[in-house]
């Protein structure tokens, strides 16, 4: 890429960043995926060695992607009569439907272990309660391990997606299909999400705690 | 006024296993009395069919989602009193207010303990 174009790429986003704070606040990775579409629109077709290394990259990348979706999906379970399984979502399905069934052999275990309880009495009786609530709480972990794989799957789903249009954007289309010639047989479904305050649970070093979110809400006029 | 431990309950959540826990938790607290949905839409035909005490609700489902849920509950001239927790695993703080400003009486975020469920609970519905 020579210096020109370079100042001129840097003189771009940073614009183009700007603009987009000063409309919309907060930028979202959708946001910055657009956002070098459009650059990357404003560019001819390659013209030096750097820009076609670079669009080869690009390429390399997608078939990445491609190829790790694959290898992720063809981890098999001991169920010979399932499907091979090779839409995102399907899979991820895949996942909620055998960790819901776990959690619920667990919880069906814990029940015949109170019901056997019942009428032990004293403090071992409510040793036993005690811990099954315990049991009960760590439970919640199905919901929310489904709701992190669901955020990733998007996130990746969303990175291909750029991918792909940036390919597109270059002329890539044969060196993408020579690269991902064994790659994918199914269309992998990119959902929008349009709800901004739906983003699912946070990472542990930056979601809110329970106290801070009473905080919150007491601040709010709410009751704690 | 005493609680009436008898009150029923509505549980929204599009997991069964989330459902099934919330109403085992609820259990242990003493409240029986509960009835379930996987969904805003579900769970509004059955607020127009029975009387409820309090909803206890998930945030992500579709179609209906809890806070759509919440804004029609609130929209509701016989549904607009009946205390609404919220239980979700969306802990921003824009979601806490946009809940506080749809009406939820309070909310809890996954994964929760029985401790902060009746703590919660008791400051919606009373001392149990």
């Amino acid at each position: 890429m020579t210096s020109n174009t370079q100042a001129k790429l840097g003189h771009s986003l940073l614009k183009s960043i700007v603009d987009l704070r000063q409309q919309k606040g907060d930028i979202s990775l959708e946001d910055l995926g657009a956002m070098f579409e459009e650059i990357a629109a404003s560019f001819g077709a390659p013209t030096s060695a750097t820009d076609r290394f670079m669009h080869q990259e690009i390429a390399r990348l997608a078939k990445y992607i491609g190829d790790a979706k694959q290898e992720i999906f063809s981890i098999a379970t001991n169920n010979n009569n399932e499907p091979a399984i090779i839409d995102a979502s399907a899979h991820l399905d895949e996942v909620i439907k055998h960790t819901e069934e776990a959690t619920n052999n667990i919880m069906d275990a814990v029940d015949a272990i109170q019901n056997a309880a019942a009428g032990v009495g004293g403090e071992k009786e409510q040793q036993i309660v005690d811990a099954a609530m315990r049991i009960y709480e760590a439970c919640n972990f199905q919901d929310v391990t489904g709701q992190r794989i669901r955020k990733v799957i998007k996130l990746l789903d969303n990175i291909e997606e750029r991918i792909e249009k940036l390919n597109e954007l270059f002329g890539n289309e044969d060196e993408v299909a020579a690269a991902n010639s064994n790659t994918k047989n199914g269309e992998i479904s990119v959902q929008t999400d349009q709800k901004d305050l739906m983003n699912g649970p946070q990472l542990s070093g930056q979601a809110s705690s329970q106290a801070d979110i009473d905080a919150l809400f007491a601040s709010l006029g709410g009751k704690g | 006024m005493a609680v009436d431990k008898a009150m029923p309950i509505l549980v929204v959540d599009d997991y069964n296993t989330m459902r099934r826990i919330v109403r085992n938790l609820l259990k242990q607290l003493g409240f029986d009395n509960t009835d379930e949905a996987a969904d805003g839409t579900e769970a509004l035909k059955k607020l127009k069919e029975k009387k409820f005490s309090l909803i206890v609700s998930d945030w992500n489902m579709e179609p209906m989602s809890g806070m759509d849920l919440l804004k029609l509950v609130r929209a509701d001239e016989q549904l607009k009193s009946i205390p609404f927790i919220m239980i979700t695993a969306e802990s921003k703080p824009e979601n806490v207010i946009a809940a506080k400003q749809a009406g939820v009486s309070n909310y809890i975020v996954k994964p929760f303990n029985a401790e902060t469920l009746k703590t919660k609970m008791t400051s919606v519905i009373g001392e149990f």
